[in-house]
Order: structure tokens, then C-alpha cells, then sequence
């Protein structure tokens, strides 16, 4: 059963090394990454088949590899129905990022290089099940990330682009304290679900687990953590860079639902108040900044940080039952993400090369207009995917937990989504003349590519996982 | 059954949606059109015996909840459906006569899919269903206004009163922990937050019907098509809405704001929809009030029935809309001009055409007058009578100022419009089909059918014809702007919080403090590597020093 | 007899070449031999003592383990990567290699020779000659004479040869003896004298000083920022590696009676050196400094971590070296690909847009700054876990706590080094970089990857090695 389970970490680095084997200025690193993303793709289809639904417990595909015996650490990896969704969910949204970039991007064999890499990452991530793992992944992915930011980014403030590093090396060195002391007291490593369980002074409890949530925060744009994901966002022009940036905070909401599988730990249950109000200010506040901006990609920036949010509380404050609604969740939410991305740059890169105006672009790209309009609808939660429904029962149920704060939540749900919607009337407002009126609209190929991404999503509002069982 | 005729739909939907050529089209059309004729017979067939079933398949099989997708066939389902069929008939009908559509097929193919969405709301039984149903009926409205400009509005308001409604599905799911529309109930013995229930949801359901503070929806429907401006408020958002009412309104009246907040915004709306068609220059518009007051009488009838929808509303409906239908055709003979000094600019070439769309007017007055005495009660006779007073003073005074009050500048060379014979005949129908039980009539019907002929003749209020030209009054939005500035308050208060959190006090405090202290410390390191010699010095006392004091240290401990 | 002459060849070796480079004729045409030569009279001096590891070079004063062995094996490997590289940068300059050569000679033959001592008077000549060696090069080898460097270091070398001479007087006077076993036992006997505390505070001071450890580490910044590339990577990895063998060997089998009273002491240089090799490395432009100042800063963490001198510390702050070496070595060689018009690059700003000329390079010194960043997957996560846990398992929370802050605050410097490499536009042409350089990068590489799949390499075996030290 497990036999095409070490595929999924192996396809990705060996992906990497054919692109720095691969021509210059040339379409064989594109092709290697689309390739490489749809055999990955193909092999997560496959272990979804292969796990038996009627029983709900998470079966799980597990390898391990002895990394370092006399210190006790045994890399564990383990795959189940919940990281598998989000797998699917990552795969599809980098696989459309790609098709999304320009010729000119998909020619550039480091973002390409540095985007598989990425990749491997947050496979590796979703799969680690075991401290010294995760910790490896968790912290792998900046390297790539910072790199494509800093080259790709626009950023024109030096100070942004370190303070971007220097609020995620200090995430990293956070799960690295946190690691070493769960070392301390175990004296040896440890798989995830075992750690609330170790037993440890209660100084060393509060250190362990405030580690652990700092750690996960530094990757969420919580208040007052938005700020570094915030200001390089701006800048970035490249689908599978901004995806990448927005994937980030995935890592830190899977990071507490891991660490946080059974309950919350003793230690740090009078903080888990403090995080809720932090959670929806930010949120409302973050919903609030996307009114008030005026480019797409912030917008978006500001949904998906809501919707993170939404997520990461749900996560806190809800019972286990309720994380494959959540993975359900998130594959939309992560294919509606990177479409709405790749999208807006179409449209942006179609002003450009038109030199027109960005208001009112849609009017002239109407198969543009309606695959951008299906999204957006989707996006704000409307019955076209599994999002609506799963969507429904995790805010139904934060609501039995507290009212106000599911109240909130859907408060800054409706003006994210006013905000969304507005900038797709104002993209489709033609009474805005364009000097240009011949824009070429996507290709048919697109089209198609667009429609079957469509097709998947709407048919996973009957059934979420149609394809795998 | 229902469901049978929903699948039959759906196939007439496709069919008709198939693209083709101009001449093809037409002859389309009237298959699609004769199809949905025959669908409906069965329909009216099946509704005459009807049989209480349920079409059920498993929809989303879930560990948590299994979510069916229901069609239930029952006596009320029926009635409930046959307005919505009837005016989807009348309107793939009036499309067959009409050139007002490039591809009518495809456009009757819309309103097929509609009438679907609308069985499929009014036969649902689950939360997820009532509401993938709704967000169909308002995508299609989409399709049906097929213009930006006047979508934008009616859509966000729309698709924000949905979220609101599935906020309140969400808090009521949370409670009676059920899907299932039926136990609702349940919710008035264990539910909290009934108030919040009520009051949000009565919102969202007056958001769609574009009532009082909500109206900047459909009032942007003037700049659509007449055909499809009135396809919108027949058939779209306001009739899911009140589908929605009909649905919730147990739940909803358990809180004690419930009436009180109807009562409100319902005479509110029927003020406003009054003044407005007095009003308004532009005669779409005008249309658009009047059908926002009778929305608001007809759910404060509702009301006083108990929430239980029976013939005499499917009359009351139909009547509106042949209303209408009328209406339309006097904008078809005044040119389609839209705004009422055109209109009266106009000669009157079609003369006994229009002399005979006002006979069918007053015709069909009586016949809502009828209807009115059936839904007569003790309770809502004021409603009723204010309705009925005001609707009669407004339309005609409009009347009067069209066919009366003619300008001096008229327009001339304007050639004849021709006539749609088939379209005077199926209203005709339709009329004899409302006047049906006309000997049951009581004389305050008679009176009424002569009060509206005098009231065109002699309308006080038909000399208010000076409001036309007030620019300020035709063109402030004064509720757009009142949005705008909420949305624009909202986007200030953002802007707001990024400069106050963002900027001051993450970039400018938090990050310039830290920046500060690290500079600090880069100046005090510089300055103690400026001089080597001096810089040796201090390094190697420090050391001594440091050397000695753990010495002193360690002894100490010793 | 003949039996410690051959025990003594690596020092036979070692100093005939030296005397051999001494009297050859200098001149160009002469360089590729030089380098030939003393690559294969170094690979012989490296086979004999590996061959002999564990026999006294000179009876009495002297003795071989499997730690001394790990030592010797990185100044060998240190040095005969340094000459393999260095050998292009003389040819481009035009220069005579024959200084370099020799002064890599005198510190592989006094360094080893302080790596396996156990004799003070042995050590102290060592170190003289090790300075005196370290002096010639930077008086020997300079291109721009803006810095005064080798002044600094005259001044300083001075100095440490007048507190080494009271050291030995001192030390002397009390026990009779140099053997470090007699030493400790004297030391033992007399925890608390003061002269006796003098005497080796000024022995780790002159030690202290040539590791560059803050606040002596004025010399060591000021020449590595200054000086020339070759000697810059010298400085950098090979006095450093004899130097932490007899620091680490002094004090387990000398002083180590002593260390309660140098606790303190260690621990505030220790982080001294943190601190300012963190704060250093932020406040300069130039590369060879940061590289320098982040040296600092690493060997500050190997101080805090070794300050007890058990055999767990020593094995945590060997681990720590190794995998800073190892960066350090690829970082050297990445230095040594990287020129403009045959200007080897000193200033940030000169390394502006290389990955788009040189990416391979550019790429590998990524990550081997990222490596001493302690980010996984690179081989420094080893040594930042090793520290941060054995610091972690001894409760030293805040000291733990400090090292992380300004680890942030080094990372600015090293962000700096790759933000100039890849965010920056190009504006020079970029030479082409001699394939020995990808060779070189591609073993370190190499290296790394291994030690990462198998990481009981350097963890368990290095162990196995130290423990010989306790013995």
C-alpha cells in the first residue's frame, strides 16, 4: 500500500535536479515542473484511492528512515486522509499558478528550481510526523521563498525584505527551542501527535508550547505578525511566487493542527483566549484594509488572510471531528487562491501589453470576465464547491461555540467578500472606455485548462472527493 | 409529479440553450416554447389531482451529516409553482412576438432554468439545497439583466443578503444540529439568539425584495430592458425571497421585533414606492416603484394570512403582472421612449391601441380590486385600502399625464408602431382567465373599476408634472450615495487602521524602535573599533578585569 | 632510535620544505612547481601522520590520539584545500607563491606539532612561531598597504610573547616542569593562587587572541578585512584549527583544575564574542569582514558551550567547528570564484548581481551562508542543534535565549551577502571562474549532502574521536 507513498517526497527533488541540469532561457524546466506537479498529482489520486472511507479513522501511509540512532532520531514520515486533501488542494494550485505564468517566467529555470523546492517542502511538511522532520521542513521552505521574493518581489525597501527573513528565521528558531526542549525531556525525537503528551515541568510546558505557537503565528499574519507578509506582497508579479507567499500561512495553520490533534496543551490554555480576540481583530481589521485597497492581488491578500484566520480558529476552538471539513475547505480554498492569482495577472499583463486601463478589462475578455466572475463566487463562499458546505457546518459549529466571535467572523467574511465583488464590477465595468478595444482574450487552451479546474470544483459540491472514490 | 416536470425543464433548458443561427432560432423558440406548453398542461394535469411525493437522492454523503436532494410533490408545492410557471410562459411567449432578444432561444433557455431553480427552492427541504437554490435564481438574474452596470448593485446587495441568510441558517444549524427545514421548529424551544435570527434574516429577505433602504438593487434595473427589467421583478430575487418568507416566517416569529420590523419597512416601502412613481420621469422606474409597493403589500398580506399562500395570491400575482404587461405596451407605442416628457412629446398615432390597453387596464383593476376583497380581512382592510388608494392615485395619474396631458411640442413624422395582435390576445385571455369568478364581484369592485376610470380622467396629482424637471429629484441617487459614503467610511476606516497599526505603529514604533536599538549598538561597537590603540587598551583592562572578577567569583562560591 | 626518526617524519617533511621553499630561486615561471611541490610534500607529511597518529612525535613533550588526529586531518585538509585553491589567485596577481606555501609549512608544522603537546614550553614555541608565521604572511603577501595590519599584528604578537614568557616563568617557578600532567597536579594543589591564575590566564589570552575570540579580536577583523584573499582564507581555517586542538587540549589536561575559576571568564568572552561578532558583522561593508565578525560570533558559541571542558562539551563545540569549517571552506572557495577584471571582491557592493554572471557559485555561497545560519536542510543545522541542545539539556536558558537573538541579528549581515548577490543588478562582467573552483565547491558539496544523509559521521564518530581526549 505504501509503495508509491516515498514517490510523493522523491518526485519533486529529483524534478529539482533535472531543472539544474536543464538549459538556460529554455521551456525544459517549466516542463519538468509541470510534469513532476501532475506525477505527484497522480500519485496523490492514487493513495486517496486507496484509503478506506467507511472507516473514519485517518489511515495513514508511514515510512521511516533511521537518521541518527545514538541520539534517538528517526525520520518519520506519514501521510493521512487530512494532508493528503491538502496536498491535492497545494498540488492543483501550484499546478495552476505554473500554467499561469508568462512565457518569459516559464523560461526562468531558478524561479522554477526554487519553486519545485518549495515544493518538496510543504510535501515534506504535510507528510513529517515526527519533530525533527517537521522542523526540517518547516524551516526549508524560507530559503527558496526569501530568494524568489527578493528576486521576483518588486520590494524596494531593503529593511522589508530582511524584516521578511528575520520574522521567519525567528519562527524557525522558535520551533527549533521548542524542538530542543521536547528533546530534552524525551530524550529522543518524537512524533507529533506524542508531544502534548510528554511529560515536563510546567515552566518548560509554557517555553515548549509558546515556542510552538509563535512558531505557527510568525507564519499566520496574525496581528501584529501581518506586517511582513503584508508588505511584500505588494510587489510580487509571478503566479507561482504570489502562491507561494500565500501557501506560507498553510504551514503555519497545518503546524497547530498537528501540534494540536487532541486538545489544546495545558500550558498555554490561558493564552488560547488571547489568540481568539487577536484572531478576529485581525481579521476584521485585515477585511476592513482590503476595502480600502485598491489592487486585486491585496485584496486578495486580505481574503486569504481572513480566510486563514477563519481556519486557524476554527482549528483552535473546534473539535478534531471537524478537520476533514477544514481539508475539504482548504483544497477550494487553496484552487480558487491560486486561479483568482493567476487571473488577475492575465488581466494585468493583458492591460500592459494593451496599455489600457485595468478597470473595465473584463468587458473585453468575456471568457476572461466569466471564469474570473465563477471564482471570485466561489471565493465568497457561494454553493459552487465543497467550500459552501464545509464552510457551513465549521462556521455552524464556531457559532455553538461563541456567538459574538462566529458573529465577527462573518462580519469580516461579508466585507472581504464586498470587497471582492466590488473589484470584479469595477474589472467589468465597461462604461470606463479603453482606448483599446481589440484585446486578445485567453487562449482555448487556457480555457480549457480553466473549465476542467471548474469542473473539478463544482463537482466536488456533491461529492468532495468524486475522483477518489 | 414535480420532479418529472423539473427533468422535463431541464431537457427543454438544454435544448433551448443550444446555439444556432438566427432563422433557426425563431423556429426554436416556438419548439421550446410549445414544449414548456405541453410540460405546463401535464403540470396543470398533475396539479389538478395532485399526489403528495417525494423524490429523494443521497446528495453528499457525509460521516458527519447525509445530505439528501428533495422534491416534494404536494398540493401546495403546486400552487406555489404555478404563478412562476405561468410567468415564465408569458414571458418565453411574449419573447416569441417580441424582437427584443438577439437569441431568444436562449434567453427563454434563462428563464426554463429559473422556473428549475424556483421548483427547486420552493420544494426544498434542506438548508444546503434552499440555498444552492437561491444563489442559482440570483446568478441567473445575471443573466437575465445582462447588464453591468445595472447588475453591479442589484448583485452585491443580492449575494451579501445570502451570506447574511447563511449566517442565519449557520447559527439555527448550530442548535437544532439538523439540516432539515422542518425542524426549525425546534429551534423556537431550544434556539438563543432569536432576535438576531429574525431580525438578520428579515434583512437578507428584504435586501432581495429591494424594499426600503434596500432598493438601490432594483432601481438599477431601469437601465435594463423593459421585458427583462420586469422578468427580473417577477420572477428573480423578490419571488425567491418571498419563497424564503414563506419558508422561515415560523422561525422568524418567535421574536417579538419580528412584526414590528415587517410592519416598518413594508409600509416604508409602499410610501416610498408611491412617492417615487409620482415622482420619477422615467417611466421604467415608475414601474419599479409600483412593483416594490406591491411587494410590500403582498407580504404584509401574507402576514395576515398566516403565511399560507392559497389561489388568491397566485390571482393577486398574475394580476400585477398583467399590470405590467399593459404597461409595457404603452411603452411599446410611445416608441419605447423612457422618460415621461418623451413619451408625451409623442403623437399619438396608435390610438386605438392605446384606447384599448387603458380599457384592459381598468379591466384588470377590477380584477385586482376583486382579488383584494378575496384577501379582505378585518386585519388588513387599512392595508389593503391604502394600497388600493394609492396605487390607483399614482398609475392613474400616469395615465392621465400620458394620454391626456399632452406637450405642445410634438414630435412628428414618427411612423406607426405594428401592432402584436397575439400579445392583445393572450393578455385578453389572461384577463377573462382573472375576471373568471367576476359574478361572485362585490359592488365595491364595480366602484372601484370606475373610481381608476374617473382618477385617469381627473387626477389631481397628475398635474405634478413640474417634478420631472427637477434634475435633483431624477437624478440624486440620495441611497447610492448613502451606500457609497458607508462603503467609503469603510474603506476610510481601513485606510485608517493600515496607517494607524501598519504604518505608525508596527513600521514606525515597533520596527523603528527595534531599528533604533540595533543602530544604537552598531554606533556604541563603532565607536569602540575607531581607535585600535584605544579600543586595545580597553579590551585588554576589560579583560583583566573580567579575568579577576571570576576569579573572585569562583573564590566566592569555594 | 630509528623508530622516533620515522615517527618524526611528518616534522622532517614539513620542515625540508619549508628550508627548500626558503632557498629556491623566486621567481614566476617557477609557481606552478612551488604549488606542485609543496601539494606533494604536504599529501606525504599528511600520509605519515595519519600513519603514525598515534606516536609521539618527540618522545616526552608530545602524544598522538584519534583526537589529535581529527585535528591534524582538518589542518591538513584545511591547508591542502587552501593551496589548491590559492595556486590561480598567484598566478593571475603575477605574484611569487613561494611565502604562502611557506608560511601554510610553518603553520602545519607548529600547528600539529601544538595539536599534539603536552608540554607547555612546547606549546608556547608553537605558538611564537605560529604568530611569527601568520606575521610573514602578512607582511609578505599584501597588495594595498591601507590597512597596517601586519603593524597591528607586530604590536600584538609582542605583547603575547611577553605574557607567554611570564606564563612559562610563573608556571615554572611553581611546578619544575612543562608537562601538563605535572601542571595540573600543581594546579590542583593550589586552586587559588593568584600567580598560578595569572600565569594561565595569560597562556589562554595569547590562545585567545590567535582564535581571534573577543575583545582580542580587534587584529583578526581588522587583518581579514584587509588583507588578500589567499591569506584571508588562511587566517580563516588554518591557524584556527591547530589552535582549537591546543586550546581544547590545554584545557582538559592542563587547567582544567582551574576551570571553576575561569567559568566566569569563559562564559563572558563567550558571549562578548557573540555579541560583538553579531553587531561587527552588521556594521561593516566589507565581505571578508562580516565573515570575519560571524567568526567571531561562531567561535563564541563554541566557547559558551565548551566551557566546562567534559567530554560532551568538547564533542558538542568539535561538531560545531567541523560544520563551520566546512562552510567556511566553501565559502573560501566560492571567494576565490568570484572577481571582476582579476580584482578578487572585497565590498559588498562589488558582489552585486553575481548570481546572474556566476550562478552555480553564487548558488553554492548561498548555501553555505544559509548553512552557517544553522537552516536545515543544511549541514550547519548539526551544529546549531548540538549547541542550542547542549545548552537546552545544561538549563543555560537565557545564555540558549541570547544565542538566538543575535543570531537574528547576524543573519542582517549574511541576508546582505545574498541579497547583494541575487537582488541586485549586475553592472560588472564577472571573470570566469577556473573549473578547480567548481571542483572544489562540488566536494565540499558533496561532503555536506553526506554528512546530512549519514550525519553519524560527524556525530557519533567525532564522539569516539574526542573521547580519546579523556582517556
Amino acid at each position: 500500500m505504501t509503495d508509491i507513498f516515498p514517490l510523493l517526497l522523491l518526485l519533486p527533488l529529483l524534478g529539482c535536479l533535472f531543472i539544474l541540469f536543464a538549459k538556460k532561457n529554455d521551456n525544459n524546466s517549466f516542463h519538468v515542473v509541470l510534469f513532476t506537479l501532475l506525477s505527484n498529482l497522480a500519485v496523490i489520486v492514487r493513495l486517496l484511492t486507496q484509503i478506506n472511507r467507511d472507516n473514519n479513522d485517518l489511515q495513514s501511509f508511514h515510512i521511516a528512515y533511521s537518521w541518527l540512532e545514538s541520539k534517538g532520531i528517526e525520520l518519520v514520515m506519514d501521510a493521512n486522509l487530512f494532508s493528503l486533501l491538502v496536498l491535492l488542494g497545494i498540488y492543483v494550485a501550484f499546478i495552476i499558478a505554473v500554467v499561469g505564468l508568462t512565457p518569459q517566467q516559464r523560461k526562468n529555470k531558478s524561479q522554477m528550481l526554487l519553486g519545485l523546492y518549495f515544493v518538496w517542502n510543504v510535501t515534506g511538511l504535510l507528510c513529517a510526523n515526527d519533530m525533527v522532520s517537521f522542523y526540517i521542513f518547516f524551516a526549508g521552505m524560507l530559503i527558496p521563498l526569501f530568494l524568489l521574493i527578493g528576486l521576483y518581489g518588486n520590494i524596494k525597501k531593503n529593511s522589508t525584505l530582511y524584516l521578511f527573513f528575520a520574522f521567519n528565521y525567528a519562527g524557525i528558531l522558535c520551533l527549533l527551542t521548542a524542538m530542543l526542549f521536547v528533546y530534552k525531556y524525551h530524550q529522543g525525537n518524537v512524533e507529533l501527535q506524542d508531544i502534548a503528551l510528554i511529560k515536563m515541568p510546567a515552566g518548560a510546558a509554557v517555553v515548549v508550547w509558546t515556542s510552538v505557537c509563535m512558531a505557527f503565528i510568525s507564519r499566520i499574519p496574525i496581528w501584529p505578525f501581518h506586517y511582513w507578509i503584508s508588505s511584500i506582497n505588494s510587489g510580487l508579479r509571478s503566479s507561482l511566487v504570489y502562491v507561494m507567499t500565500n501557501m506560507l500561512p498553510l504551514t503555519g495553520l497545518y503546524g497547530f493542527l498537528r501540534f494540536w490533534q487532541i486538545t489544546i496543551p495545558k500550558g498555554i490554555l490561558p493564552f488560547v483566549p488571547v489568540v481568539e480576540i487577536f484572531g478576529i481583530m485581525t481579521m476584521l481589521f485585515i477585511a476592513l484594509i482590503g476595502l480600502s485597497h485598491k489592487d486585486f492581488l491585496q485584496k486578495l491578500f486580505s481574503y486569504n488572510t481572513v480566510y486563514y484566520l477563519l481556519f486557524l480558529l476554527t482549528t483552535i476552538m473546534l473539535p478534531e471531528a471537524y478537520i476533514i471539513n477544514i481539508a475539504y475547505s482548504l483544497i477550494t480554498f487553496l484552487i480558487v487562491n491560486s486561479s483568482l492569482t493567476v487571473l488577475d495577472l492575465w488581466a494585468e499583463n493583458a492591460c500592459e501589453e494593451n496599455n489600457c486601463d485595468y478597470r473595465g478589462i473584463l468587458a473585453y475578455m468575456p471568457r476572461l470576465a466569466v471564469i474570473f466572475a465563477f471564482f471570485v463566487l466561489v471565493a465568497v463562499g457561494l454553493p459552487l464547491s465543497a467550500m459552501f458546505w464545509n464552510n457551513f457546518v465549521l462556521i455552524s459549529a464556531f457559532f455553538r461555540t461563541s456567538f459574538t466571535q462566529g458573529l465577527l467572523m462573518m462580519i469580516a467574511i461579508c466585507i472581504i467578500s464586498t470587497a471582492l465583488l466590488y473589484e470584479l464590477f469595477i474589472m467589468r465595468d465597461a462604461t470606463n472606455k479603453n482606448p483599446v478595444i481589440e484585446i486578445e482574450d485567453i487562449s482555448d487552451t487556457k480555457v480549457a485548462f480553466l473549465m476542467a479546474v471548474i469542473v473539478f470544483l463544482f463537482v466536488s459540491f456533491f461529492n468532495p472527493l468524486w475522483f477518489a472514490f | 409529479m414535480i420532479a418529472y416536470t423539473t427533468l422535463l425543464l431541464f431537457f427543454i433548458g438544454i435544448f433551448s440553450s443550444i446555439k444556432v443561427g438566427v432563422k433557426v432560432d425563431k423556429a426554436l423558440s416556438f419548439l421550446t416554447f410549445a414544449s414548456l406548453f405541453l410540460v405546463f398542461a401535464g403540470f396543470c394535469d398533475a396539479m389538478s389531482s395532485p399526489v403528495s411525493h417525494t423524490f429523494s437522492f443521497v446528495w453528499n454523503a457525509n460521516p458527519e451529516s447525509t445530505m439528501k436532494f428533495d422534491i416534494i410533490s404536494n398540493h401546495y408545492n403546486y400552487w406555489l409553482i404555478f404563478p412562476c410557471f405561468i410567468l415564465t410562459m408569458l414571458s418565453s411567449l411574449n419573447g416569441l412576438f417580441f424582437r427584443y432578444e438577439e437569441r431568444r432561444s436562449a434567453y427563454i433557455s434563462v428563464l426554463i432554468f429559473n422556473l428549475i431553480a424556483l421548483i427547486i427552492l420552493i420544494t426544498s427541504n434542506n438548508f444546503v439545497q434552499l440555498l444552492s437554490a437561491l444563489f442559482v435564481v440570483d446568478i441567473l438574474s445575471v443573466f437575465m439583466i445582462k447588464n453591468v452596470d445595472a447588475y453591479r448593485r442589484y448583485m452585491l446587495l443580492n449575494i451579501l443578503a445570502d451570506i447574511v441568510l447563511f449566517t442565519v441558517l449557520a447559527v439555527i444549524n448550530c442548535r437544532v444540529a439538523s439540516l432539515d427545514i422542518r425542524q426549525i421548529v425546534l429551534y423556537r424551544n431550544i434556539g438563543m439568539h432569536q432576535d438576531f435570527v429574525a431580525l438578520a434574516g428579515l434583512t437578507a429577505v428584504f435586501a432581495k425584495f429591494g424594499f426600503f433602504l434596500f432598493q438601490i438593487g432594483v432601481m438599477d434595473l431601469k437601465k435594463i430592458r423593459f421585458h427583462r427589467m420586469m422578468n427580473v421583478l417577477f420572477l428573480s430575487s423578490p419571488l425567491a425571497s418571498m419563497i424564503l418568507l414563506l419558508k422561515f416566517n415560523a422561525l422568524w416569529r418567535t421574536s417579538a421585533y419580528f412584526t414590528a420590523y415587517l410592519d416598518l419597512v413594508c409600509i416604508l416601502t409602499l410610501v416610498w414606492g408611491f412617492l417615487g412613481s409620482i415622482c420619477a420621469d422615467n417611466f421604467k422606474a415608475k414601474v419599479i416603484y409600483w412593483q416594490m409597493s406591491f411587494w410590500a403589500l403582498f407580504v404584509e398580506l401574507l402576514r395576515f394570512h398566516g403565511f399560507i399562500w392559497f389561489s388568491g395570491f397566485t390571482f393577486l400575482f398574475l394580476e400585477m403582472y398583467v399590470i405590467c404587461m399593459w404597461l409595457y405596451l404603452l411603452y411599446y407605442f410611445g416608441r419605447r421612449r423612457v422618460s415621461m416628457r418623451q413619451i408625451k412629446s409623442m403623437p399619438l398615432i396608435n390610438k386605438k391601441e392605446i384606447a384599448y390597453i387603458l380599457l384592459m387596464i381598468i379591466a384588470t383593476i377590477a380584477a385586482l380590486a376583486n382579488t383584494l376583497t378575496i384577501l379582505y380581512n378585518n386585519m388588513n382592510r387599512y392595508y389593503i385600502w391604502t394600497f388600493a388608494a394609492l396605487f390607483m392615485l399614482s398609475l392613474s395619474a400616469v395615465l392621465n399625464q400620458l394620454l391626456l396631458h399632452r406637450n405642445t411640442k410634438i414630435i412628428s413624422n414618427v411612423n406607426e408602431m405594428p401592432v402584436k395582435y397575439p400579445v392583445f390576445a393572450e393578455l385578453m385571455l389572461l384577463c377573462a382567465f382573472l375576471l373568471q369568478d367576476w359574478h361572485y364581484a362585490e359592488p365595491s369592485v364595480w366602484a372601484s373599476a370606475v373610481v381608476f376610470a374617473l382618477l385617469c380622467a381627473f387626477n389631481p396629482i397628475a398635474k405634478m408634472e413640474f417634478v420631472y424637471g427637477i434634475d435633483t429629484l431624477q437624478n440624486k441617487d440620495i441611497f447610492g450615495r448613502i451606500y457609497h459614503i458607508l462603503i467609503k467610511s469603510l474603506r476610510l476606516c481601513g485606510r485608517f487602521f493600515w496607517l494607524l497599526i501598519d504604518r505608525i505603529f508596527v513600521e514606525k514604533f515597533v520596527l523603528a524602535l527595534l531599528i533604533s536599538a540595533i543602530n544604537n549598538s552598531l554606533r556604541f561597537f563603532r565607536r569602540l573599533h575607531k581607535s585600535r590603540l584605544g579600543g586595545g587598551f580597553v579590551a585588554i583592562v576589560s579583560l583583566i578585569a573580567l579575568l579577576y572578577y571570576s576569579y573572585y567569583q569562583a573564590g566566592g562560591k569555594q | 632510535m630509528l623508530e622516533s626518526i620515522i615517527y618524526l617524519s611528518p616534522l622532517i617533511v614539513l620542515l625540508s620544505s619549508i628550508f627548500i621553499l626558503m632557498f629556491s630561486e623566486h621567481n614566476e615561471e617557477e609557481q606552478y612547481r612551488c604549488f606542485k611541490f609543496s601539494k606533494i610534500m604536504m599529501i606525504t607529511a599528511f600520509v605519515f601522520t595519519v600513519i603514525f597518529y598515534n606516536k609521539p612525535l618527540i618522545a616526552e613533550v608530545t602524544s598522538g590520539n584519534q583526537y589529535t588526529l581529527l585535528f591534524e586531518c582538518l589542518l591538513y585538509g584545511g591547508s591542502l584545500a587552501l593551496l589548491y585553491l590559492s595556486r590561480k589567485w598567484f598566478a593571475s596577481m603575477g605574484m611569487s607563491g613561494y611565502t604562502f606555501c611557506g608560511g601554510i609549512f610553518v603553520a602545519l608544522l607548529f600547528g600539529s606539532l601544538l595539536i599534539r603537546s603536552s608540554n607547555l614550553l612546547l606549546s608556547v614555541v608553537c605558538c611564537v612561531f605560529m604568530m611569527m608565521g601568520n606575521y610573514a604572511l602578512l607582511k609578505g603577501i599584501t597588495i594595498k598597504k591601507e590597512f597596517n595590519s601586519d603593524r597591528v599584528y607586530l604590536f600584538a604578537m609582542v605583547f603575547c610573547i611577553l605574557l607567554l614568557a611570564m606564563a612559562l616563568l610563573v608556571l615554572y617557578q611553581y611546578t619544575d616542569s612543562f608537562d601538563y600532567t605535572q601542571i595540573r597536579e600543581v594546579l590542583s594543589a593550589n586552586t587559588r593562587n593568584i600567580w598560578l591564575f595569572a600565569a594561565v590566564a595569560a597562556m589562554l589570552t595569547v590562545l585567545m587572541f590567535m582564535l581571534g575570540l573577543a575583545p582580542l579580536h580587534f587584529w583578526f577583523t581588522e587583518t581579514l578585512g584587509g588583507t588578500v584573499l589567499p591569506v584571508f582564507a588562511y587566517f580563516i581555517i588554518v591557524p584556527i584549527c591547530a589552535c582549537w586542538g591546543g586550546f581544547i587540549r590545554f584545557n582538559t589536561e592542563a587547567i582544567l583544575p582551574f576551570s571553576e575559576n575561569l567559568y566566569l571568564f569563559y562564559k563572558t568572552i563567550a558571549l562578548i564574542s557573540i555579541t560583538l561578532g553579531a553587531l561587527g558583522a552588521c556594521s561593516v561593508q566589507n565581505v571578508r569582514k562580516i565573515l570575519a565578525y560571524g567568526t567571531v560570533y561562531h567561535w563564541g558559541i563554541v566557547l559558551l558551550v565548551m566551557q566546562s571542558f567534559s567530554l560532551n562539551a568538547v564533542n558538542t563545540g568539535v561538531i560545531y567547528i567541523l560544520v563551520y569549517l566546512l562552510a567556511m571552506y566553501g565559502i573560501c572557495a566560492c571567494l576565490f570564484g568570484l572577481k571582476i577584471k582579476g580584482e578578487y571582491l572585497f565590498m559588498l557592493g562589488e558582489f552585486e548581481g553575481a548570481a546572474y554572471k556566476r550562478p552555480y557559485i553564487s548558488a553554492m555561497m548561498t548555501i553555505f551562508i544559509f548553512s552557517l545560519l544553522g537552516i536545515p536542510p543544511f549541514l550547519g543545522f548539526f551544529g546549531v542543534f548540538s549547541a542550542l541542545s547542549y545548552l537546552a539539556e545544561h538549563d543555560s536558558f537565557y545564555q540558549f535565549g541570547y544565542i538566538m537573538l543575535m543570531l537574528i541579528v547576524l543573519s542582517y549581515a549574511y541576508v546582505q551577502i545574498i541579497k547583494n548577490l541575487y537582488f541586485e543588478k549586475s553592472k560588472e562582467n564577472f571573470d570566469r571562474a577556473d573549473s578547480g573552483i567548481y571542483t572544489a565547491v562540488l566536494i565540499n558539496a558533496l561532503l555536506m549532502i553526506v554528512i546530512m544523509l549519514k550525519p553519524q559521521y560527524l556525530l557519533q564518530d567525532v564522539y569516539k574521536m574526542i573521547e580519546s581526549l579523556f582517556l
